[in-house]
Parts: C-alpha cells; sequence; structure tokens
C-alpha cells in the first residue's frame, strides 16, 4: 500500500474522529484539511503548490456559483412563512378540515411536512419545528404517541426530497460537476449538463408516491385500529359554518398558490431555481404581512393582485419598447405595466415597513443570514477537505476502490448506499452532499451500467432520508427526542418510526426497480 | 482580557446585524432582475453580477456572527450529553487546533492572492460586466476577519473559564 492511500484512509478516519468532538463540522473539516496538509508537506507526500488554488475555488465554486443563490432566497421563504404563523395556519386549518375523520390530523402533519420543510432543508429545524406544532395537539387528542411520533419525524424529513428543497439544490451542484466529470473520463468532450430543474423533477414523482404511502399506511391504521389516531370531537370543532370555511380557505390557498408556483415555474423551465427563489421569498413575505397585520389587508391584497396584473398583461402583450415599430395597445400596455409596477412596489416597500416594525422582518433577516453562512461555511470547509484529499490522490483510490468491487456497477452503488446510510447517522445531508458525494459520484456516474446523475441523485437523498429515520442514531428522532415531552419514551419513539423505515425501503426498492419513475418526468419536461 | 473578548464579540455582533440587509438586497435586486427579463424584456449583466458581490458579503462576513451564536452545525450525539465543562474543554480543542490552523492557512493564501487581483485591478470576465473583481475576492478577507475575530474572543474566554475557574473555587 503506497503512502497517499495510507494517507487517504488515516484523513478520512481522523475526519470522523475529529467530528465527534462535537466542534463545528465547517472548522473541523477545514482544519483535518489544514493538518493533513501540512503532514503531506512535511513528509514530502504532497507538493505545497496545490494548496495555493484554495482562494481561487473559494472564488470559482462558491461565490460566483448563481446557483446557490437560491440558498439563502428559499431559506428567508421558508423562515418567513414559519415566523409569520402562515405554516401553523397551514397546519392548523387542515387539521380542521381532516380532523373529524380517524387519522385525519396526521395526514394533514404530513401534508404540510411535505410542502413546507422543503423549503429550509435542515433536518434538525423541520423536525424540532414540526415536533412543537403538532406533537402536543396530536398528543391532546388521543393519538397513540407511538404513532404521532412515527409520523411527526417522517414528515420532518420528507421535506428534503420535495422540491423546491435547499438539500436538492445542493445535491444537484454537486451532482452537475460529478456528471461532467464522469462524462469527461468516458471520453465524451460535450458533456450533457444537468441542471437543478431536472433533479426537482427527478424527485418530485419519487417524493409525492413516498407522500402517498405514508398517507395510505395511515388510512390502514386508522381502519384497522382508529384508537390509535381518533378524530376530532364534533363539540371542538363544531361552529363548521361559511366563515369557518372562508377562514379555511384564506389559510390554505394563498401558501399552496405559493408553492405551486414556484415549482411550476421551475419544472417548466420558465425561471431558473434562484429567480424562482426570489419570487417565493416575496410572496411569503406578502403572505406573512397579510397574515400579522390585518387592519391594511387590502393593501397587501392590492399589491398581490397588481403583481398578477403584471404577469397577465405580460403574457398579453409585447412590451420591448425598443423595437422599430411598437404598436399602440402594447404601447397603452406598457405604460399600465410600469404603473402597475409601482403599485406593486410601493405595496411591498408598506409591506416590508410593517414586518419591520413587528420585528419579525429582523428576526427573519438575521435567521437567513445565520442559516445560509452556516451552509456557506461547510462548503468552503469542506473544499478545504477535498482539496487535499485529492492531492493525496484520494480521489483515485476511491474510484480505484469503486471499480474493483465484485458485481461492477450495482455492487459499487450498493457499497456507497451503505457507506452514506451509516454516514447518515452522524452527519446532516448537507455535509454528506459537500465531502461524500463528489469523491463517490463522478466514479459511479463514469461507470457501465449507471442510470445517470438524476437517478443517483434523488436515490442518494431518499436513502439519506431513510437513514434520519433509523434508529438509534437517525437525526430526526435524535432532535425529535429533544421536543418531545417525558411521558413519550424513546422506546415507543423506535416503535412509532418503525413502519415508516419499511416504507422508504419500500420507496427505495420501487426506484430501483421502476428507474422510470425518476427519469421520466425530467425527460418530459426538459427533453 | 474578558472586555477585550466581549469588545470583539461586539464587532461582530455589529457587523452582523449590518448584514441584515444583505438578504434582502438579494431578494429585491434578483426579484427586480426578474421583473425586468419577464415583464419589459430587458436584461443587465452589471445587476445579475451585483447578486455576487452581495452574496458574497452576506455568506463571508457572516461567519464570525454565526459562530458568535453557535449556528454552525455541530454533530452533537456526543457533545450535547458531555458537561458544560467538557464541552469548553472540546470547543477550546477544536479552536486551538481546526479553526486556527484555517485561519492561518486562509490569511497565508489569501492576502496575496487579493493583493494580485487588487494590483492589476482586476475587471469581469464579461465585457459588459461589474468591473471591480478585486473587491469581491477581498471578501474572502471578510470571512477571516469576523472569524478571526470569534477565534480570538473563544480562546480568551475559554481559556480563562477552563484554568482560572479552579483558583476562584
Amino acid at each position: 500500500m503506497d503512502m497517499g492511500i495510507l494517507f487517504t484512509l488515516l484523513m478520512f478516519a481522523s475526519l470522523f474522529a475529529f467530528l465527534m468532538l462535537g466542534f463545528p463540522v465547517a472548522f473541523t473539516l477545514a482544519g483535518t484539511g489544514v493538518i493533513f496538509g501540512v503532514i503531506g508537506i512535511l513528509t514530502g507526500t504532497l507538493d505545497s503548490s496545490f494548496l495555493e488554488f484554495f482562494p481561487n475555488r473559494i472564488f470559482d465554486n462558491v461565490i460566483r456559483n448563481e446557483l446557490l443563490f437560491a440558498v439563502p432566497l428559499f431559506i428567508m421563504m421558508g423562515i418567513t412563512l414559519e415566523k409569520s404563523k402562515v405554516a401553523e395556519d397551514l397546519l392548523e386549518s387542515m387539521g380542521q378540515l381532516f380532523g373529524n375523520m380517524p387519522g385525519g390530523l396526521g395526514i394533514s402533519v404530513t401534508l404540510v411536512g411535505a410542502l413546507l420543510a422543503a423549503s429550509t432543508g435542515i433536518v434538525g429545524a423541520t423536525v424540532v419545528t414540526m415536533g412543537l406544532l403538532s406533537l402536543p395537539t396530536m398528543l391532546r387528542r388521543g393519538y397513540d404517541p407511538a404513532l404521532a411520533t412515527g409520523i411527526i419525524a417522517s414528515s420532518g424529513t420528507l421535506g428534503q426530497i420535495i422540491p423546491p428543497s435547499i438539500v436538492l439544490i445542493l445535491l444537484a451542484d454537486v451532482m452537475s460537476s460529478a456528471w461532467q466529470q464522469a462524462q469527461l473520463s468516458n471520453d465524451v468532450f460535450s458533456p450533457t449538463p444537468m441542471s437543478a430543474g431536472e433533479l426537482f423533477a427527478g424527485a418530485l414523482v419519487p417524493g409525492l408516491i413516498l407522500v402517498g404511502l405514508y398517507i395510505c399506511y395511515q388510512l390502514f391504521i386508522a381502519i384497522v385500529k382508529p384508537d390509535r389516531c381518533p378524530a376530532v370531537k364534533k363539540s371542538e370543532n363544531e361552529h363548521l359554518d361559511q366563515n369557518f370555511y372562508k377562514k379555511l380557505l384564506m389559510a390554505l390557498i394563498p401558501p399552496l398558490a405559493l408553492i405551486i408556483s414556484v415549482l411550476g415555474s421551475i419544472l417548466s423551465g420558465i425561471a431558473t431555481p434562484t429567480e424562482a427563489a426570489s419570487v417565493g421569498a416575496i410572496g411569503a413575505l406578502l403572505l406573512g404581512a397579510l397574515r400579522m397585520d390585518s387592519q391594511n389587508s387590502k393593501y397587501f391584497l392590492l399589491t398581490i393582485a397588481s403583481l398578477l396584473a403584471l404577469l397577465f398583461i405580460t403574457n398579453i402583450a409585447d412590451l420591448r419598447m425598443d423595437l422599430n415599430i411598437v404598436q399602440l395597445s402594447d404601447k397603452i400596455a406598457f405604460a399600465l405595466a410600469i404603473a402597475l409596477t409601482l403599485v406593486f412596489a410601493s405595496g411591498l416597500f408598506f409591506a416590508l415597513k410593517q414586518s419591520w416594525k413587528s420585528g419579525i422582518l429582523r428576526e427573519v433577516l438575521t435567521s437567513t443570514v445565520r442559516m445560509s453562512t452556516m451552509i456557506y461555511a461547510i462548503l468552503i470547509g469542506a473544499s478545504l477537505f477535498s482539496l487535499v484529499f485529492r492531492g493525496y490522490g484520494g480521489d483515485t483510490a476511491i474510484e480505484h476502490l469503486l471499480t474493483n468491487l465484485p458485481g461492477g456497477q450495482v455492487g459499487a452503488l450498493i457499497a456507497v448506499m451503505l457507506v452514506m446510510f451509516v454516514l447518515g447517522f452522524f452527519l446532516d445531508f448537507i455535509e454528506i452532499t459537500f465531502v461524500v458525494v463528489p469523491i463517490v459520484a463522478p466514479a459511479l456516474l463514469a461507470m457501465d451500467g449507471t442510470l445517470g446523475p438524476i437517478w443517483l441523485g434523488v436515490m442518494m437523498a431518499m436513502n439519506l432520508q431513510t437513514s434520519f429515520l433509523t434508529p438509534p442514531f437517525g437525526f430526526a428522532l435524535f432532535y425529535l427526542r429533544g421536543v418531545a415531552p417525558e411521558s413519550v419514551k424513546t422506546s415507543t419513539m423506535y416503535r412509532g418510526v418503525l413502519p415508516f423505515i419499511i416504507i422508504q425501503i419500500i420507496g427505495l426498492l420501487l426506484l430501483v426497480a421502476f428507474p422510470a419513475l425518476t427519469t421520466w418526468l425530467p425527460t418530459k419536461l426538459f427533453g | 482580557m474578558l472586555e477585550f473578548a466581549n469588545l470583539l464579540d461586539k464587532l461582530n455582533e455589529r457587523f452582523g446585524l449590518f448584514l441584515a440587509i444583505t438578504p434582502l438586497a438579494l431578494m429585491l435586486v434578483q426579484f427586480s432582475i426578474v421583473l425586468l427579463v419577464y415583464v419589459f424584456g430587458l436584461g443587465s449583466i452589471m445587476i445579475q453580477e451585483s447578486l455576487q458581490y452581495i452574496n458574497a458579503l452576506m455568506f463571508l462576513g457572516g461567519a464570525g456572527y454565526t459562530a458568535l451564536y453557535d449556528d454552525h452545525v455541530r454533530v452533537d450525539i456526543f457533545y450535547s450529553k458531555l458537561k458544560p465543562k467538557n464541552r469548553d474543554m472540546a470547543d477550546l480543542f477544536g479552536t486551538v487546533f481546526f479553526l486556527w490552523p484555517m485561519l492561518i492557512l486562509l490569511w497565508i493564501l489569501t492576502i496575496p492572492y487579493v493583493c494580485e487581483s487588487w494590483r492589476i485591478s482586476e475587471g469581469s470576465v464579461e465585457t459588459s460586466g461589474l468591473p471591480f473583481i478585486y473587491l469581491l475576492k477581498s471578501t474572502i478577507l471578510l470571512f477571516c476577519i469576523s472569524l478571526s475575530l470569534f477565534a480570538v474572543a473563544q480562546s480568551i474566554r475559554l481559556s480563562l473559564k477552563l484554568f482560572t475557574a479552579k483558583e476562584i473555587s
């Protein structure tokens, strides 16, 4: 065994041991990189000049990476919906809508988790929010604690695989360069790219299948053992008059419309994820203002209406004024569009002012800065780590290892999936995406029989999601434990999550048996 | 000494609060681009490139502030079960053996990198882009500065806590 491989293994082992200390991941990654870089230079195994690339890597791969702008914007959208209680209302209204049938409350939690968890993407944060919001209600309404915690933990991880999710954006970024690398190493000199939109499209059907399976399981329980998930008693829910339905629609439709339009504009290829994310963040802000400041609701509604009118005009008229011949109708439309833009801008300014006054905007903004910085710092730490790792020839060593496994591509795939599953006990999605995926994905994608980057990405995402649910280390359980009352035993939680792990495994097997579940929609949409 | 550490923290805190305008700016600028492009059919590489500056300012400048709030994720399977004193020891160990080496390396590598860019007044690769690449590259120094402030403060605070507590008690 040559020095390079020895150092590669040692480097990974040390990283793992160091991470267990609990020091922030970003700095541990970078620090391990530096320590091994210095050792390598001192022992003559490494050439010192390769470290000089590091600032330029930060500049090229991180600072100038436009796809990553979507991350702070989606975070902002998620935090705004959460802090301005739009998410809470959504959960409550859904609970009321479905609450009077057995299992209804749990199904609402699954649906809301699938919709809203998407925009934060940090397993811990999502599970904590969902746990705080819905666990007390479910227990009070007489839900079996095992079932309730199982539903919450599983729904909290569901958001990762349902687009638009932050981890999918990060994964798309890493996957697309892995895919380019794989094609180049197979002598394809004009490699086809893979976009975040394509990965979103690929993840949509599998994600919805999981939601469907979760709901089917809950319906099954509701029919077989209705006392584990009782309906909300009529007395608590009797004023089902017109007013109630109006409130319900108000809580349900706006956030749903927002998320669907953001996702739709990405999937239809109209907008890039970053553009769609900015619209999503603005929309969330207006919905938040509408929710928190009911006195001024007519202004906010006017603002939203003017934006919709603007989009309508764009569709029926040509607003480019620098053409040679501009028709009169287009001129009128242009003037109208300017007016609408002004109305919208002043409405937006007013909404910003109101939410600044209430203190929500400040909270949203500072949280967004911190959460985005945290993700970016891991990216920087991971790129220093992998720079040194590559310096030792670690990537070729791993590639060699994978290609020599028995069973060819399938064997390598199974090995990678198992390793990722175990790593998922200790590391969050983001770290695995930045550290492990860039090392293993190019080799996997270059091997014969590969099903392409979209399929591999979705498999990895679903695999990790399963890992986060699996006792005793699963992230989701770990965080849910933190917010669940003492009366709910940890063993109860483990029991509750088991059926959902089985569902996840069914989902993974479905993807393996029918790869078209992921590849069909991207091909259909993006050709 | 402790006052000095608190002063450094305050600097990071102030800067972090100032950075709160960056996500707002990012959202507004990106949204304006969407309106200009999709509604009025106008595009500008300069405005597009300004997003890079805003974003870089946020995530590189905010690193120290985030550390101050302890929002950099940890693998806390064991950490969360440690006694406060052992946590402090783990943190001091990490600061000395991971954070400091990273910062020293970054300082050594980034200063010549940024200086070179200033020397040639590096502009955008796009002809109609923003000609301030040297400023954009300098944002990497913000990462070094804000984290160094944090690292100094953290080293002082933890050492004082760990090594003087005995004498008091």
